[in-house]
C-alpha cells in the first residue's frame, strides 16, 4: 500500500491524500471540543477555522510531496540502472571470450573510422587556420590551352585587379622567395613569400608582436623590413622579446625586424597551392613584396599568385563574373593577352583539398563499409549468445522481470559493450595515429591541421550509441519475441531459430557483400599502382641523388643581371662532382622531374606560318647543364647532348623531347630547325631526347623544351648525381664540393631519386595500402561471420544431422550439406557484392590510372576468393557434422 | 486559551520527532500530543504541523502508512525512521547546549 502512495503521480492523489488527512484532523478536533463542552455546530466551525487556509496548507504540503516522489524516482531510476550496469558488466565479464571478440571487432571498426574521420576532418571539413578563411579566394589565370591548370598573375594584371575588383577586398599578391639567413657566422636557408600590402588584412592575421606590413613599406626603395614566423623566432632568436626594431642579415642585405607573426602561422604553404609555383611546405618570413614602377607594365611574367577576401555578402560565383568583367577590361588594353589566358577564381578552401578530396571520400565510404562488416558481426555475435541465453531470460520472466525491465537491461548491456569497443577503437586510433600519419603522402595538403580533436571524439561517440542502440534492440526484439514458457520446457527451439537464423543469414550476405565491394575497390587500386610503377618515367632514377641548390638573389648576384656567372656557378658544381670517384655524371636542371615543378611557354617553328589565334602550341621548358642528361640516363634519339659549344656564354641551341619531334616535325628530322620559346629569338635544335614524365607518373607525357643553362638561369637548380655507389653516400660528397664552391650556401631537400619516384606516388599508395587494409579486415571479420552462423547452424540442426545419419546417410553427404550452406551464403553475397562494385566503380574511375574500375578479370578473382573464403569458413564446422555421434544426438534432446 | 509560541521551523521538528518516539501516530495525535504534554503551553498550528510532517518525509525522517484508527477511520500515521531518529539525537544534542548556554546567561545576569 505504501508503495502505491510513493508512485503517486498526479495532483489528485496527493490532494486526496491530504484532503482525507485534514477531515480527520477537524473531525477529531471537533469531538475533542464537543467533549470539552461545545456545541457541534461550535466546536465545527471552531476547529475548522482553527485549521486555517485548508487550500494554502493543502499546496505546501502537495509541493513537498511532489519533490519527494521526484527525487525518489530519480534514484530509483539511477539504482536501477546502477543495478543494471553491475549486472551487464558481470554478464560480459562472465563469457569472456564472447567480450573480448566482440570489444576487439568493435575496436577494428570504430578504430578505422576514428583514424579516417581525423584525417578527413583535418583537411577537408575544419576551415583553414585563418580567421577570414571561409572568404578567402585565390585568383589565378589558366592558359586557353589547357583550361583550368592554375598559373600565376603578372604584376601590371595583379595591380589592374586590385584596383578595379568590386567583390573583393584586400587584394593582395605573394611568391615564394628563399633567403639565406645569416647571423653569427651560421647560415641557414629559409622558405618564406614576399608580400604585398594588404596580404594579412585579407588573411585577418594580427600579428603576434609588432606590426605587419604596411603600404609604406611596399614601395620600391623603403627601407627593408621583415615579418618572422612564430618558430623561426623561437628557434634563432630564442624568442627575444626586444626582436623588434632589430636588423637581421637576409641574403647579404640587413632587414629590420618590425613584427612576429602568431604560432601556427605559415602561409603560403605549399600544400595549399597548385604544386609547380614553388611555394615551401611552410612560409617562416614575409617581406614586402615592392614592385618597381616597371612592373606595372609587365603583363608576360606570370609569377604572382592572388588572394582577396569576398567583401561581406558577396560570393565565389560575384568573384568570378566580377573577374571576368575585368579581364574583359583587360583584354582591350592588352590584347594579346586574349589569346592565351583567362581568369580563374578558386575558394582557397578547395583549392587547399583539391588532389586528394575524391581519395579522402573514398576511403572515408571504404571505412563506413568495415564499420557496418564490424557491426554486422558483433550482431551475429550477439544473436548467438542470446540463443544461448534464453534460458537465462526465461528464468529472469518467470521470476517476474517485465519486458520493458528487460529491453533495458539489453540496452545497457549492449551500451556498455559498444562502449568499451568505442573506448578501445580511440584509443587504437590515437595510437596508430603516428602510423598512419607517417604514410601520409608528404604533400597531403594541410598535413598540419590533423588532430584528434571534439568533433571526432563526438562522432565516435554517436556511433558508439547509435550501434549500442542497435544491438540492443536486436537483441531485445530477438528476446522478448520469443516463448519462454517453451524454452524452460525445453521444447522451443526450432520456432524461434527460424526468424533468428534468417537474421543472421542476412548479416552474412550483407557482410560478404560489403567485402566484395572493398575488394573490388583494393584489387583496381591495386592494378592500378601496378601499371603505374610500370610506367616508363623515361629516365633511370636507381643509384642517382639529387638536392636543390638556392642561391640567395643578391644586388651582385642575379641571374637576371649576369646569366653566365649564374651558370658558371652550378657548372663549377657539377663539374668538380663528376672528377670525383665513384661519380659517373652529374648536372643541374631547373625543374627535376617528378617534383611537379615545371613552367610551359608557347613557341612558333620558324618557316612555318604563324599559328592561328588561341592555337599556339605549348611546351614545357627547362634549363639543364651539360651532364644532365648523362646523369639521369635520358636517352639520346638524335643530333647531340649539350656539350662545349653551350658552355660559351651565349648559346644558341636547344634541345627537344621526342615526343615533341614526333608532334611537331613529323616525317622530318628536327635537327638544325630553329623554334622561338620563351625568348625573343630562335634557338636551333642541336638534339631530340627520349621524353620524361615530368609532374607525375600518372600525366599525359608532355612535349618538352631544353635550355643550356646559360640562356636560361634559375633561381633554384636541382643538381643530380649518378654514382656506381649507393646513391645515399652522395650527399655527404655533395655538401664537401658545394663548401668548396661556396660554403655559404646550404643544400636543401637532399634525396635519393628513387626517393623522388616514391614520392610522387605517395598518394596513390596512400589510398591502395588504406583500401587494401580495410578490404582484408572485411575479408577477416566475414570469414568469422561465415564460420559462426555455420558453426551455429551445425549445432542448431545436430538432431535433424543426427537422424540422417543414423537413417543411413553418407558422412560424406551431411559435409557436402553444410558446405553448401556456406557457399549459398556467399554466392548470394557475391552476387549483391559483384552488382555494388559494378555500380559504385564509377566513384573509383578518378582514383585509377590506366585501368577499368570494374575489371571483369578482377571481380572474379573478388568472387572466387570470397567463395573460397566461405567454403573454408565452413570447414571446420563441416567435419563436425560428419562426427556427430547418431546416438547421442539423439539422446541429447 | 493558551499562549502560543512561534516555533522556529527546525524547533518544531525536533518536538515531532521526539513526539513520534512514543510511537506511530496521525498529525492530530501529535499536535494533541504536543500540547498536552506542554500543559497547553505549546501550540502546534496546522498550517505549520502537516507541512512539516511532509518534508520529514521526503527527508526520510518519518515514513508514513495509511491505517485505520480506533474509531476504525483512515489515517495517515507517522513513523519516525532510523535516519529520523539520528537526527532527533544530533538535535537534542545541539539543543541541550543551547539551553545550557542561555542558562548561564541567564545567571550571569541575575548575579
Amino acid at each position: 500500500m505504501r508503495r502505491l502512495f510513493r508512485l503517486a503521480t498526479g495532483r489528485s492523489t496527493s490532494d486526496e491524500d491530504f484532503a482525507a488527512e485534514a477531515k480527520l484532523h477537524v473531525d477529531l478536533r471537533t469531538q475533542e471540543l464537543i467533549e470539552g463542552g461545545m456545541s457541534p455546530a461550535a466546536a465545527r466551525e471552531a476547529a475548522s477555522r482553527h485549521f486555517g487556509d485548508l487550500e494554502r496548507i493543502s499546496r505546501s504540503c502537495r509541493e513537498i510531496d511532489q519533490n519527494r516522489e521526484r527525487s525518489m524516482r530519480r534514484t530509483e531510476l539511477f539504482q536501477e540502472l546502477r543495478h543494471d550496469v553491475r549486472f551487464a558488466y558481470r554478464t560480459l565479464v562472465r563469457s569472456p571470450a564472447f567480450t573480448v571478440v566482440a570489444i576487439l571487432t568493435l575496436a577494428l571498426g570504430i578504430g578505422a573510422t576514428a583514424a579516417m574521420f581525423t584525417v578527413v576532418n583535418g583537411v577537408l571539413l575544419r576551415p583553414l587556420p585563418y580567421p577570414n578563411a571561409p572568404g578567402l579566394v585565390l585568383v589565378w589565370t589558366t592558359p586557353k590551352s589547357s583550361p583550368g591548370v592554375e598559373w600565376p598573375f603578372a604584376a601590371g594584371n595583379f595591380l589592374d585587379l586590385r584596383n578595379e575588383s568590386r567583390v573583393l577586398e584586400h587584394v593582395s599578391a605573394f611568391r615564394a622567395r628563399s633567403f639565406i639567413l645569416t647571423s653569427d657566422g651560421n647560415s641557414e636557408l629559409l622558405e618564406g613569400a614576399r608580400v604585398t600590402a594588404g596580404f594579412f588584412e585579407a588573411l585577418g592575421m594580427q600579428p603576434l608582436l609588432g606590426r605587419t606590413i604596411a603600404t609604406e613599406d611596399d614601395r620600391a626603395g623603403a627601407p627593408h623590413v621583415v615579418l618572422l614566423g612564430y618558430g623561426l623566432w623561437q628557434r634563432r632568436f630564442g624568442g627575444d622579446p626586444n626582436i623588434l626594431g632589430q636588423l637581421v642579415a637576409l641574403n647579404d642585405s640587413s632587414y629590420q625586424v618590425v613584427g612576429v607573426m602568431p604560432k601556427g602561422f605559415a602561409f603560403p604553404r605549399g600544400a595549399e597551392l597548385p604544386s609547380g609555383l614553388g611555394f615551401p611546405g611552410r612560409s617562416e618570413l614575409w617581406i614586402p613584396m615592392a614592385f618597381l614602377p616597371a612592373d606595372a607594365e609587365n603583363r608576360g611574367s606570370q609569377n604572382l599568385a592572388v588572394v582577396g577576401l569576398l567583401k561581406s555578402g558577396r560570393t565565389v560565383e560575384d568573384a568570378r563574373a566580377d573577374i571576368a568583367l575585368f579581364w574583359r577590361g583587360l583584354i582591350q588594353r592588352v590584347p594579346p593577352l586574349a589569346e592565351v589566358l583567362s581568369p580563374l577564381v578558386v575558394a582557397l578552401q578547395d583549392d587547399a583539398t583539391h588532389g586528394i578530396r575524391r581519395s579522402l571520400i573514398v576511403l572515408l565510404g571504404a571505412v563506413a563499409f568495415l564499420l557496418l562488416i564490424a557491426c554486422a558481426n558483433v550482431s551475429n555475435l550477439l544473436l548467438t549468445r542470446s540463443t544461448a541465453r534464453h534460458r537465462e531470460v526465461a528464468i529472469r520472466v518467470a521470476l517476474g522481470a517485465g519486458n520493458r525491465r528487460l529491453a533495458r537491461q539489453f540496452l545497457v548491456e549492449n551500451l556498455l559493450l559498444a562502449l568499451a569497443g568505442g573506448a578501445c577503437g580511440v584509443l587504437l586510433a590515437v595510437a596508430g595515429k603516428g602510423a598512419l600519419f607517417g604514410m601520409l603522402p608528404g604533400h597531403l595538403p594541410r598535413v598540419d591541421d590533423i588532430t584528434v580533436d571534439w568533433s571526432v571524439l563526438a562522432l565516435m561517440l554517436g556511433i558508439v550509441i547509435v550501434a549500442g542502440i542497435a544491438f540492443g534492440i536486436t537483441t531485445a526484439a530477438h528476446m522478448t519475441r520469443s516463448d519462454h514458457s517453451e524454452v524452460l520446457r525445453g521444447t522451443g527451439k526450432s520456432s524461434v531459430g527460424r526468424a533468428h537464423r534468417r537474421t543472421r543469414q542476412g548479416l552474412i550476405v550483407a557482410e560478404v557483400a560489403l567485402s566484395f565491394i572493398l575488394l573490388a575497390g583494393a584489387a583496381a587500386l591495386g592494378r592500378s599502382f601496378i601499371v603505374l610503377q610500370r610506367v616508363q618515367s623515361g629516365m633511370d632514377s636507381q643509384g642517382v641523388f639529387t638536392a636543390q641548390l638556392i642561391l640567395p638573389l643578391t644586388e651582385t648576384f642575379d641571374p637576371a643581371r649576369d646569366p653566365p656567372r649564374w651558370a658558371r656557378f652550378f657548372r663549377e658544381i657539377t663539374d668538380r662532382l663528376a672528377t670525383r670517384p665513384g661519380v659517373i655524371a652529374a648536372g643541374a636542371v631547373t625543374a627535376l622531374p617528378l617534383s611537379g615543378a615545371w613552367e610551359s611557354t608557347g613557341f612558333s617553328i620558324e618557316g612555318r606560318p604563324a599559328a592561328e589565334p588561341g592555337q599556339t602550341p605549348i611546351a614545357q621548358y627547362a634549363g639543364v647543364s651539360d651532364g644532365y642528361f648523362r646523369a639521369l640516363r635520358i636517352p639520346l634519339r638524335s643530333g647531340r647532348f649539350f656539350g662545349a659549344e653551350e658552355r660559351r656564354d651565349s648559346a644558341t641551341s636547344m634541345i627537344i623531347s621526342e615526343s615533341m619531334a614526333a608532334r611537331y616535325f613529323p616525317g622530318e628530322n628536327p635537327i638544325g630547325r630553329r623554334i622561338k620559346a620563351f625568348f625573343p629569338f630562335a634557338l636551333e635544335i642541336v638534339g631530340v631526347v627520349g621524353d620524361v614524365r615530368q609532374t607525375t607518373l600518372d600525366s599525359p607525357i608532355v612535349p618538352s623544351i631544353y635550355f643550356p643553362l646559360a640562356e636560361y638561369p634559375a633561381p633554384n637548380m636541382s643538381i643530380v648525381v649518378r654514382s656506381q655507389q649507393d646513391a645515399r653516400a652522395l650527399e655527404s660528397l655533395l655538401r664537401e664540393v658545394l663548401k668548396e664552391v661556396d660554403p655559404g650556401i646550404p643544400l636543401s631537400r637532399p634525396e635519393t631519386m628513387l626517393d623522388v619516384l616514391a614520392g610522387s606516388l605517395a598518394q596513390q599508395r596512400f589510398s591502395l595500402i588504406l583500401l587494401a587494409f580495410f578490404a582484408c579486415a572485411a575479408l577477416g571479420l566475414a570469414t568469422v561471420g561465415i564460420y559462426g552462423v555455420i558453426a551455429n547452424v551445425v549445432s542448431g540442426r545436430t538432431r535433424e544431422l543426427g537422424i540422417r545419419l543414423a537413417l543411413g546417410a553418407e558422412p560424406k553427404a551431411v559435409r557436402l550439406l553444410v558446405l553448401r550452406d556456406g557457399l549459398v551464403l556467399s554466392g548470394l553475397g557475391v552476387v549483391i557484392g559483384g552488382l555494388g562494385a559494378m555500380a559504385l566503380g564509377r566513384v573509383l574511375a578518378s582514383l585509377v590510372y590506366a585501368v577499368n574500375p570494374v575489371d571483369p578479370l578482377a571481380l572474379a578473382c573478388v568472387a572466387v576468393l570470397l567463395l573460397g573464403v566461405g567454403t573454408a569458413a565452413s570447414i571446420l564446422p563441416a567435419l563436425r557434422a560428419m562426427r556427430i555421434d547418431p546416438i547421442a544426438a539423439l539422446r541429447a534432446e | 486559551m493558551t499562549q502560543s509560541v512561534d516555533l522556529m521551523q527546525g524547533t518544531l521538528e525536533f518536538l515531532i520527532l521526539k513526539t513520534l518516539t512514543w510511537g506511530p501516530m496521525h498529525g492530530f495525535a501529535v499536535g494533541r500530543w504536543i500540547r498536552t504534554t506542554t500543559d497547553d503551553a505549546l501550540e502546534i498550528e496546522e498550517g505549520a504541523l502537516y507541512p512539516a510532517l511532509h518534508r520529514m518525509e521526503r527527508r526520510g525522517w518519518v515514513d508514513a502508512e495509511w491505517a485505520l484508527t480506533e474509531n476504525n477511520r483512515k489515517a495517515k500515521y507517522y513513523e519516525i525512521t532510523r535516519l529520523g531518529r539520528e537526527q532527533l539525537r544530533k538535535e537534542e544534542r545541539s539543543w541541550t547546549r543551547y539551553v545550557a548556554a542561555v542558562a548561564k546567561i541567564m545567571a550571569a545576569a541575575k548575579a
